[in-house]
Formats: structure tokens, sequence, C-alpha cells
């Protein structure tokens, strides 16, 4: 090793021939501030979300991508999209509806199952899609820097595309029962959609986001996450009306922050549910927290995961 | 060493874009966790009730999880400052820690201790082909790549056409990537990031690909960016490249920075250190250097090169008594023990004049005779050419292969008046009847070749533009 004086040259001695390095004097005012610090410490709620907003055009470039690769270039892409909730409402309507004959609030089966499952069906691949982003994307990282958080957040609005095919798909049902007169009774609450979109969204990062950053390290959390999304369903609900629960337990249900989603939902569109604005404050302050979480934890490892994943 | 190479009295240069502060990085060798989450926990469970991890490596070393020898320290206590506009090349040979330290500097993994700090906007360029999604046309990807490094649609539309002209794509932008060749693949990617305009640019290797042509466009590119005042920070192992964009270098080494200074200096002296007995290169596997051996036919070169690249994550720390990886086992018939460069005379030196011939000289052990033993001498530049090659037993066996045990110097004399003056490294290897690789010592001397003999020399004007530069005997014959 050489000794230390070497180092401590200043880089101007070391360029005389080159007249490139920067005027002291004049610039002086232009440099106040450090604008990036690469530290080995980071305060845990430093989410750089001001970055993240420079890289919104990034975000939105991903889900073209995405909506290019899955819709544009595939044939039965689009198709898919409404034929697997149909299908799931289909068989759900025969074994809830006709053969354990669950009740579903005097609402036709198909229309209230289809709800369900169409609400469902977004929280769910969003969670899952976002889970494993650092761990399938971990090529990409390494070459490429930009905020981590562009990519989950981007997947969760890639997700909202297929949300708004199938929920167009739901509508056309709805009008059909609307019309045959079968006491679904949409209402103004409907105009709430949009709050009750963003709720699941932000719900479903926050849900994504604590798995992402753990799951570069444990990777059966992923095959854990797939098995929990599906028990979590039948926690939420989907294939019955809450008002099934029996009274005792209906503050657990509240906790899941995902029944006010799917009850203010049905209230919205089928005019029949039994949701307090108690559960949606208890829903909204737990989805807040999840996401905060999430945050932390995803923060937490993407500035790690490169050298352990 | 010292913990802070901060001078204390350092002036504080207001026109310093990157502050590199005393950054470390270390890495734990072997396994993070035992990958599953119901293992860690058994772990967790069994240290908190004091008992022995049931999940630790047999051979483990007891309790010291964090003793030197599970620990590579990938970088240790860097400190310098870049200023405005300035080019600061990086060398170092593979695993000195160079890539790991513009990936430190673009913010995509954090230091173990120290912090880095920048002015203004950063794009990193670390790999030019990244970023790129196959499916999307050339078009849709440049949109794409310029977001992942910060730039808003606004901005490239501004620069969309320059990129397309830098890019040499043509008609091919609305064709998916995929199409596209390895070239077009990595001009567009450097047209991306060269339209940027940031304020500091972080290259790694991006000479590897495209040809010769492109390659002098980037080398443009970026010294017009540099000329605006963008500071550049430049990672390649062309280093006639670096001495061309680049005033500055640092030198690293084993994660320690050994050198800061005027680029030729370093490059210099970099050189002097790999001619120097004891810095065997053998374990390095450049990527790069398959390409080249490649090109030359040689498989089985190439294929214990490979071999060794796979040992290298293994031989963090070499010593002298433990057998590098590419090594024979020593029951193998011979081996390199070293090698320098020589004159007429017969006198050790690094620097030779373009009059003068160069003789190489390998110090071999043969342990046993074997007939089928050869070797071949290589001659690489600064840019990592292979300028030329050279197997002793072309026309007749080769000596060692009727040699008795023993240690031998095998000499080979370089003819005079051959090369343009120029840095190079001679890479040499012995290989058995199979032509399988026996043992391969990259740099096994380097030399510096100057020219004071030809009236171009005398003048300084070297470089001749090409590798091989002969004095030839020119006729001049009048036609009657």
């Amino acid at each position: 090793m050489k000794s230390d004086s070497a180092l401590e040259r200043i880089s101007t001695e070391d360029a005389p021939d080159t007249g490139q390095v920067g005027p002291v004097g004049d610039d002086a005012e232009e440099f106040e501030e450090w604008t990036t610090i690469v530290d080995s410490k980071r305060p845990w709620f430093d989410f750089n979300l001001g970055e993240l907003w420079r890289f919104r055009d990034l975000i939105l470039l991903f889900v073209r991508r995405d909506f290019r690769i899955t819709y544009v270039q595939t044939v039965l892409g689009p198709l898919w999209l409404v034929l697997a909730p149909f299908l799931t409402t289909v068989v759900f309507t025969i074994i809830f509806g006709k053969v354990v004959q669950v009740p579903t609030d005097g609402i036709p089966s198909f229309v209230f199952y289809m709800s369900g499952t169409v609400c469902w069906s977004y929280f769910s691949s969003s969670v899952s899609q976002t889970s494993t982003v650092l761990i399938k994307n971990y090529r990409l990282f390494q070459r490429v820097h930009f905020p981590r958080l562009v990519m989950p957040v981007s997947l969760v609005m890639s997700n909202l595309i297929k949300f708004a095919i199938q929920f167009s798909f739901f509508l056309v049902f709805l009008v059909y029962f609307v019309i045959q007169g079968s006491g679904v009774a949409p209402n103004m609450a409907m105009l709430a959609l949009p709050l009750l979109v963003l709720h699941m969204a932000v719900l479903s990062l926050g849900c994504g986001l604590i798995v992402a950053g753990t799951a570069t390290r444990y990777r059966d959390l992923i095959q854990l996450t797939a098995f929990g999304l599906q028990l979590w369903m039948y926690a939420t609900p989907v294939v019955y009306p809450v008002s099934q629960i029996p009274e005792r337990f209906r503050f657990f249900f509240a906790l899941n922050p995902m029944t006010a989603v799917v009850e203010t939902f049905r209230y919205a569109f089928l005019g029949k549910s039994s949701v307090s604005s108690q559960d949606i404050v208890t829903s909204a302050v737990v989805t807040v927290i999840l996401l905060l979480a999430g945050l932390i934890m995803f923060t937490r490892m993407e500035k790690t995961f490169l050298d352990t994943a | 060493m010292n913990t802070s190479c901060r001078a204390k009295g350092a002036l504080v240069n207001m026109s310093v874009v990157i502050r590199v502060e005393d950054v470390c990085k270390v890495y734990r060798l072997g396994v993070v966790g035992y990958g599953t989450l119901r293992q860690d926990l058994q772990s967790w469970w069994a240290r908190t009730r004091g008992g022995e991890d049931p999940n630790a490596p047999l051979d483990a070393p007891p309790k010291h999880a964090d003793s030197d020898a599970n620990i590579l320290h990938a970088l240790s206590n860097i400190c310098f400052d870049v200023s405005k506009g300035e080019s600061l090349g990086i060398i170092g040979r593979n695993g000195a820690g160079k890539s790991t330290l513009l990936q430190i500097i673009a913010g995509m993994t954090i230091p173990t201790s120290g912090r880095v700090k920048i002015r203004g906007k950063v794009a990193s360029l670390l790999s030019v082909g990244a970023g790129f999604h196959p499916d999307l046309t050339g078009r849709e990807n440049i949109y794409l790549k310029a977001a992942t490094l910060g730039m808003s649609r606004a901005e490239v539309s501004k620069k969309y056409e320059e990129i397309v002209e830098f890019s040499e794509i043509g008609r091919f932008i609305d064709t998916p990537m995929k199409r596209y060749s390895k070239g077009m693949n990595t001009r567009l990617g450097f047209a991306v990031a060269a339209h940027l305009e940031p304020e500091v640019l972080l290259v790694d290797e991006v000479l590897t690909g495209g040809d010769h042509k492109f390659r002098l466009k980037v080398i443009e590119r970026l010294k017009a960016l540099s000329a605006q005042g963008c500071t550049v920070l430049f990672v390649s192992h062309k280093l006639g490249a670096l001495r061309q964009l680049c005033s500055r270098a640092i030198r690293l080494d084993q994660g320690r920075m050994v050198e800061d200074g005027a680029t030729d200096t370093v490059i210099n002296n970099y050189f002097a250190a790999l001619a120097l007995p004891g810095s065997d290169l053998s374990e390095d596997g450049d990527p790069e250097d398959f390409r080249g051996a490649a090109g030359n036919g040689d498989d089985a070169y190439e294929r214990n090169k490979r071999t060794i690249t796979a040992g290298k994550a293994a031989s963090a720390e070499t010593t002298d008594d433990v057998r590098k990886p590419g090594e024979p086992e020593t029951n193998g018939p011979a081996r390199i023990l070293g090698g320098f460069a020589s004159d007429g005379q017969g006198n050790k030196k690094t620097t030779f004049s373009y009059a003068e011939d160069i003789t190489f000289t390998a110090v071999i052990e043969v342990q046993r005779r074997d007939l089928g033993l050869a070797s071949v001498l290589a001659v690489v530049d600064e840019n990592d050419n292979r300028v030329l090659a050279s197997y002793d037993n072309d026309l007749a066996d080769s000596q060692l292969a009727a040699a008795e045990p023993g240690i031998y110097n095998y000499r080979v004399t370089l003819g005079s008046r051959l090369l343009k003056p120029g840095l190079y490294q001679v890479n040499f290897a012995i290989r058995d009847g199979n032509s399988k690789i026996l043992q391969k010592r990259k740099a096994l001397c380097a030399f510096e070749l100057v020219d004071n003999e030809t009236r171009r020399g005398l003048q300084g004007n070297y470089d001749k533009g090409a590798i091989v530069a002969p004095e030839l005997h020119w006729e001049l014959d009048h036609r009657s």
C-alpha cells in the first residue's frame, strides 16, 4: 500500500493538461448542497417518494409495456381476462349458490359472486405480482438504477387495466339483472368507486411490499403468499355476505381491510350490504398501517438485496 | 492503513461534484442466512437457547462468524473527489472493486461504511443493453430506457431524432428489439445514455460491444459531454480509450486505492505492477479475454480460462503456499515459476527501445518427463488485443518435451522494430500432449516499448495507427 499522501491529492493538481476542470470561483454559488448522498445509514422513514415522482414517466411506460405485451401481442389475452372471472363466478354460483345454498342477502347469486370475484382478483393478482417484483427483476435492478418502488407501483397500476376490463364485463351483467328487475339496486354510492379502487390499490401495494422485501431472503414466502391469499379469500366476504357472520365475530372481520372494500362495492352496485362507516374507517386505518409497514420493509431491503439475493 | 484518508487541510473545492468519503464495502462470503425461513427460525431459536446451530456447516468456524476468512473487503477506505467536467478513469484488474465502486456511486447498493456525495443528476450506464425489452420496438425501448435513466418523455422526444441518428439503427427503429444484433443493442443503449445531458455519467465497459468506428464515436461523445461540464467516471480495460478520454485516473487493487494521478502515469505504473514478480493474474477471469482467445481458435486455452473463472470466487485471497485455481496439481509434469523480460545483454528491464530485441524468459519447473509438453506465448496490448502468439512446437516437438526434471529458463526472443510503441503484457501457458492448458500465466511479464530511434519516434509522434508497425524495406524501381 502506498502512503496516504498519494490519496490526499486534490483532483485539480493531477489534471494539469486539460483545462476541463471546472472553474472554482464563479460557479461557486451554483453548488450549494449535495443533491445525492449515498450513505451506509438511511433513516427508516426515508422512502424517497420525491424520486418516485421524478420517475413517474417510467411508471407509465412500464404500465404501457405490460399492456402491450399482455394484451396487444396475444390473441387470447383479453378474452382470457373476462373468461377467468366468468368461470369462477359460474363455479361459485353452482357450488355456493345451488349446492350449499349460502344466502346472498336476496341478491341474484350470479352478480353477488361476480362482484366479489372481480374485486378479489384485482387484489390477489396485485399482491402476488408485487411480492415477487424484486426477485423477478433482479437482473434489471443489478444493471439499471431507478427508484425500485417504480416497479411495484407500476404493477399495481397495470392490474388496474385488468380490473377495468373485468369491471366492465361485470357491468354488462349488472345492467341485465337491473333490467330483469331482480332486486338489484345500484345507487349514488357508485360515485365512490375511484376511492374504492384507490383503497384496493394501496392495500395490495402495502401487502405486496411487505412480502417483496423479505422474499429476497426467504424464497418460501412466495409459496406462502400464494397459499395465504387463497385462505384470505375465504376470510373475506367473497362467497358469502357479512350478514351471515355472527355479531360477536364481526369485529375481527372488520379488521380484514378487504371486507369493507367488497361490502362497500356490493352496497354501491347491488344495493344491499351490512357495511358500517365504522368498518370503512377501520379498514382505511389498517390499510395505511400495512402500506407504511410495506414501505419500511421494502426500502430496508432495496438497497441491500442486490448483495444478498 | 489509516482509517480516514481525507486530508485535514484539504482544500474545500466548490467545484467538486463527486466526493467519495472513506467508502468501504464488505461482503460476507458463503451463506447469507440458510435460504428458508424455517431454517433461519430454527437457527435463531437454537442460538437464543444457547445451543448449537443445527444448520451450521460442520466445518464452520465456531462462533466467530465474522472472522477475517469469511469476509471479503471489496472496497477499503476509498476517498477521492471529482471536479465538474472532469473525466476520471478507474483501472485495476478484475475483482479490484471497480464495478462495486460505480454501483455504490450510482446508489444501487449502499457502502458498508463511509459515504458518497454527489451534486447533480446522475446517469449510470453500467450495462448498455439492460433496460430494453425484447418484445418492444426500438422506438418504444428508447423511451423506456431513457425513463429508467430518469429522463422525462418530453426530454426524450426532443432528443429522439439525435438518438436514432447516433445509434445508426435507421429504418429498423420500429422493429422489435429481439431482432437486433448485439452491436445494434449496444449502439442504441449508448445512444440513449449519451443524450441524457446528465451532470454525472458513470460508464462501465461500454466499449465491449460495437465496432471500432462506433467505439471512436463513443469516445468522441464522452469527450463532448465532458467539455459541456458533465463529469464522467469511466471504467474500462481499454486503456488506450481511457488515455484518450481521461486526464486523471485512479487505480484500485484488491479493493484499495493504490494510485491517483495523471492517467499516463497511473497506466504506466499499473503495467509496471503487472510486471512485478508475484503479481500473478492467473486467477483473473476476464470475459473479454475469452473472446480474444476464441478469436484465435485456441479452444483449450479458452476452456481453461473458463475453469479459472469458476475458481475465481474462491480465491479472494491467495497466499503463496495455496495452489491457485487453474494451476496444475503439484504432480503435473511441469509448472511455471515466474518470468521476466530482458534485453540482448540479459539485463532484466521493463522499458525497451523500438530497436531492441526483447527476450522473454519463463522459469519452468519440469517435474517429470512428458513427451507432449509444449507452450504458447502471446503478447497483448493495452486494449486487450492479442497482438501475436507463438507456439513452441510449430515446426518440431517442443524442447520441453525432452527435458529431464529440473528448473529451466525457457527463452524466446521477439525481434526488434516490430510493434508500435506502447504497453504490452505477455501471457504464457504450458500445454500437454492433448493441447490442454496445464497452466497459464496472464502477465508473465509486461513491458513498455518506446520509440527513440525512428524519425517519428524522435518527434514524439509515436502512433502509426496500427499495432504492428515494422520497419520494412522499401524499394523504388524506375520503370523504363
